[in-house]
């Protein structure tokens, strides 16, 4: 059943989403020629750059526009479908509601990572446009891309498992980074629709501000304790930190401490959301 | 009246625990008056010294820096230079000016009379090793005088004889030994004209030709010696006001810092998901008790990830 719930969730999110990933992808194209164009002319006094800063703007604009709207079209689908009238007819459905839920979890991490690759791509495509510095070539060309792999082939063996290991750590944090944020808002969702009675969407919003007040005061006093930590295991230990391969152990289980940090997070939150869906359902 | 008792009490008790911050401030406090010709530190007065130039600044062990008291402008953020086991000469750290008690001067007037209290051949600044008047004459052998050409030799190994005053907070160059191939010859700076020095007193490599004595077999072995003298002079700045920060110099703070910090982040903060899942698991109440073991897990995983950093850490 979790291949229909996706497939009906993906595509409620879809049938707008491909509108702005379009539009953010057709945008690079003039905003790579516009950038190519204020470079080579950038000291031409009597141009004004009108039509280049225009692609520009509109391009940096489409992308924040897209970032928005994911997060909005996530957060409808979900309201919508577990908390509106038309949560009545979700939860008739024979399906578990672990199912429902991993579902739309499912499909907003989908959306956030889709969204994250349409960005890149677009840049990338300006990058096609724009030379490399100092070179004749494009900053993402083959040229870009053999250089990499011969700087690759030199470095030695032990270097590579290394290199791996931080790869498939770096590519959890990534999975884990936009599963954190569609776990947030649908916690925040879920806890205004079954806190409040009624204006759930009214109390959703207020949760929302309120977590991002709390978050911000929270940052402050968490990055300055990293901060210090950072100092003080610097000072203590600066000895090792400059023997062969011994800070390498040291950043892996960094990453794994920030893995761990973001998979209990997700962890919380899905049974937050599970919890208040088993229990608390709140329908109108 | 027994409030007015009370208060007398509580007012006694309070000034007891002033009298030890009292005594502490005046113990470090330098104030420096009158346009800056008098320094003041408890009952002692200093007045600056007028040294000259070629002195050096070489005394051993720590050096304390108090910050100095000072309203006007030309001292801003100024310290006091303190060597403990001769309080009668004081520096001022950035300025530079050198403020003496009468005791002082008395002893500074004597080293700048040529009494030297004793001598050290240092070389590269701080690997130094004893050197005695009679040294000189083992040095200054009269048929080994010569004439050296000094334009050429700064760059060279120099072996610098140095005397110092009685309180051995100053010294002055007296002469040094130079290498020249495979010979070491020694200049003795006392004995030559002001022609030889620059306007800092300093010897003057530009001079040319020098006046110098070639050192004999046993002079070049007590010389070489030296190089590899196991004694070092080493200065050591601290700062008592800065002491209860987090400074290069400080591993006690920086220990506290970081075991408070990975026990709290790393061992308190994650206990607690974890002890509540297991608690959540095991509870009747909860439906689909399974998924709670994925937090047990993540939380578990915190844990032995911060196991993993200090074992990384104090891995040898």
């Amino acid at each position: 059943m979790l291949k229909k719930c996706f497939k009906y969730d993906f595509k409620s999110v879809f049938k707008i989403w491909w509108i702005a990933a379009v539009t953010v992808l057709g945008l690079s194209v003039p905003a790579g020629i516009a950038y190519e164009s204020l470079r080579e002319h950038f000291k031409d006094p009597a141009r004004r750059f009108i039509w280049e800063n225009s692609a520009v703007g509109a391009f940096w604009f489409s992308v924040m526009a897209i970032l928005i709207l994911t997060s909005v079209l996530v957060a409808v689908r979900f309201y919508i479908n577990f908390f509106s009238d038309e949560g009545y007819l979700t939860f008739t459905l024979p399906v578990k509601r672990s199912t429902l839920l991993f579902s739309k979890i499912l499909s907003g991490f989908v959306f956030y990572a889709l969204t994250a690759l349409v960005v890149v791509v677009s840049l990338a495509v300006i990058g096609l446009f724009v030379p490399a510095v100092g070179e004749s070539y494009s900053c993402l060309t083959a040229e870009v891309l053999c250089e990499f792999i011969l700087i690759f082939k030199e470095v030695p063996l032990k270097d590579i498992l290394w290199i791996i290991a931080y790869a498939l750590e770096l590519v959890l944090m990534a999975i884990l980074s936009p599963l954190v944020s569609t776990l947030f808002l649908y916690t925040l969702i879920t806890l205004g629709a079954t806190i409040a009675k009624r204006h759930k969407v009214a109390a959703t919003i207020g949760l929302m501000v309120g977590s991002n007040y709390l978050l911000s005061a929270l940052i402050i006093p968490v990055v300055l304790a990293i901060g210090l930590w950072v100092n003080a295991t610097l000072h203590l230990f600066s000895d090792k930190m400059l023997g062969e391969y011994d800070w390498m152990y040291f950043v892996l289980f960094a990453f794994l401490f920030v893995i761990a940090v973001l998979a209990t997070v997700c962890a919380f939150l899905g049974n937050v959301i599970q919890g208040c869906l088993e229990r608390k359902l709140n329908l109108p | 009246m027994k409030k007015l008792i009370s208060v007398f009490v509580v007012l006694v008790l309070f000034s007891l625990f002033l009298l030890p911050v009292g005594a502490s401030a005046e113990e470090n406090q330098w104030t420096l008056i009158d346009d800056g010709k008098t320094l003041i530190h408890g009952f002692k007065e200093y007045e600056p010294y007028n040294n000259p130039p070629d002195w050096i600044y070489f005394p051993e062990g720590d050096i304390y820096l108090y910050e100095m008291d000072y309203s006007g402008d030309t001292y801003e953020h100024e310290y006091v230079s303190v060597v403990p086991s001769d309080t009668d000469i004081v520096k001022l750290h950035f300025n530079e000016t050198v403020y003496v008690t009468k005791e002082g001067k008395e002893k500074l007037d004597r080293f700048k009379n040529g009494e030297y209290s004793f001598y050290l051949l240092c070389y590269d600044h701080n690997i130094v090793k004893p050197f005695e008047y009679s040294d000189f004459s083992s040095f200054m052998i009269e048929e080994n005088l010569t004439e050296i050409d000094v334009t050429t030799v700064w760059n060279n190994d120099i072996f610098e004889v140095r005397a110092f005053d009685a309180s051995g907070i100053f010294a002055h160059n007296c002469g040094a030994v130079y290498r020249i191939e495979n010979d070491y010859y020694y200049v003795h700076y006392d004995t030559l004209p002001n022609s030889y020095f620059d306007a800092y007193g300093g010897f003057s490599y530009r001079q040319g030709i020098v006046p110098a004595y070639k050192l004999n077999e046993n002079a070049v072995k007590f010389v070489e010696s030296a190089r590899f003298s196991s004694l070092a002079r080493i200065e050591n700045y601290v700062y008592p006001e800065e002491k209860a920060f987090l400074g290069e110099d400080d591993n006690a703070a920086a220990a506290i810092t970081f075991w408070a910090l990975i026990i709290l982040f790393g061992f308190i903060v994650p206990a607690v998901p974890l002890v509540l899942s297991v608690i959540f698991a095991n509870s009747k109440r909860v439906i689909n008790k399974k998924r709670w073991y994925f937090l047990t897990a993540a939380s578990a995983l915190w844990i032995i990830s911060t196991v993993g950093i200090l074992a990384s850490l104090y891995h040898h």
